[in-house]
């Protein structure tokens, strides 16, 4: 499974959401109340365990943090910097 | 809503057919049954964490760390744990929601005497506390993620709990909060959670508008004043050791029973301090037909902390007391 993919899946499992029904991929998934703090924290122990990377604060704080292509976006430039 | 015993349950733990997501399968075991060994980190794994995260406190302050304290038994062992066995320099705060128990109250005071802590009552005004809990069940308030692990009522609580605790930790200097949660309540990986404050802060808005755009406007203006964050302090640590001590019941009994802990008769079975406990889960059966309770009741039979049969029991209102 992609990154991408794995993202996806953790979020719609996780939020109980479907992207494509209830949000798409450029939802701000806070705003809208899909995910909370709880959720938020969740994600991010996820991401930076599944992925083996770690986020600084000011990448958790951005606005493209907030959507799933965003998040896909810094997850996947996260890996791309951590390959020698 | 189907009636109670002809709810279908994943057969190793007791989630019910009704809960969102639960993905029972053809040998009827539900999808976090089956990925509970993978999904799971190791007990070493857990211990170090915490072990790191009270290590990096900052030691400058007048406390170690803050503690979200209820007076129930969970935080009441926590506290004493902490103080004892670690050492920490804990305060505890307290939020009077408006319908603790006179025992949880006096629990409080008996305890943190015993302990030798300074106790922390935060009071929000009462009529934001009304407007706050007769919201709660509207739409958008809370995300149904939120609501598999607890009740609206409660999600409103913690709510205001988490603010509260990380704006006094903000305000005292400390770096490290604690928090009496049990497994099932929180996320298995939580038993230690970097938090930025500005993240924090971001996260207090939105919750606050949800809650703005359905309360009346007396309530909105006695909502808690909002805070900023200090310049020098930029990350907070939320532990959640019981993730890692993972007491049985019978064992925190006993421990606190020693500092003078008196179970209180006006809370229901599941709270050891909330008088409104019970309806948070009678308004939460009835609208989303699964217990608020059940994903931590399952999860503590999961790891073999509660016997299955004292789940079932617990899941059945018509055989809990008053």
């Amino acid at each position: 499974m992609s990154t991408d993919q794995k993202i996806s899946e953790f979020i719609e499992d996780s939020c109980l959401i479907r992207f494509g029904e209830e949000a798409d991929a450029d939802t701000n998934l806070f705003t809208t109340g899909i995910m909370d703090s709880m959720g938020f924290i969740e994600l991010v122990q996820f991401l930076e365990a599944d992925l083996n990377v770690k986020f600084a604060d000011e990448e958790l704080n951005s606005r493209e943090f907030a959507t799933l292509s965003g998040i896909q976006s810094i997850a996947r430039r996260k890996q791309d910097d951590a390959r020698p | 809503m189907p009636a109670l015993d002809k709810v279908i349950r994943c057969r190793v733990c007791v989630l019910p057919s009704t809960f969102p997501g639960v993905g029972l399968n053809a040998e009827g075991v539900c999808r976090f049954c089956r990925e509970y060994e993978r999904q799971t980190p190791a007990t070493d794994e857990l211990t170090r964490k915490l072990g790191e995260a009270v290590a990096s406190r900052r030691r400058d302050a007048q406390f170690d760390c803050i503690l979200a304290f209820s007076g129930g038994k969970d935080s009441t062992y926590t506290l004493w744990r902490l103080s004892n066995e670690l050492g920490l320099r804990c305060l505890p705060v307290m939020i009077d929601n408006g319908h603790l128990s006179e025992t949880a109250v006096e629990n409080a005071h008996r305890v943190t005497k015993r302990l030798d802590c300074e106790l922390h009552i935060v009071r929000p005004d009462s009529e934001f506390l009304r407007e706050l809990f007769r919201v709660s069940d509207a739409d958008g308030v809370h995300s149904a993620a939120a609501l598999r692990r607890a009740s609206a009522i409660c999600n409103s609580c913690i709510g205001v709990i988490n603010d509260e605790v990380i704006r006094e930790a903000v305000r005292q200097g400390v770096t490290l909060i604690a928090g009496g949660y049990l497994a099932g309540q929180v996320p298995n990986g939580a038993v230690a959670v970097r938090v930025n404050v500005d993240s924090h802060l971001r996260f207090e808005e939105l919750r606050r508008n949800r809650l703005r755009s359905v309360m009346s406007e007396a309530a909105t203006l006695a909502m808690p004043s909002k805070w900023t964050a200090g310049e020098t302090q930029g990350n907070i640590t939320i532990i959640n050791p019981m993730l890692v001590w993972n007491p049985r019941e019978e064992q925190i009994l006993e421990c606190i029973g020693q500092l003078g802990w008196k179970r209180p008769h006006d809370t229901g079975e599941a709270s050891s301090n909330c008088r409104l406990n019970d309806v948070g889960i009678a308004r939460h059966l009835a609208q989303h037909q699964f217990h608020p309770y059940v994903f931590e009741w399952a999860t503590q039979v999961r790891q073999g902390l509660m016997e299955r049969e004292e789940a079932l029991r617990r899941l059945d209102p018509g055989k809990m007391p008053n």
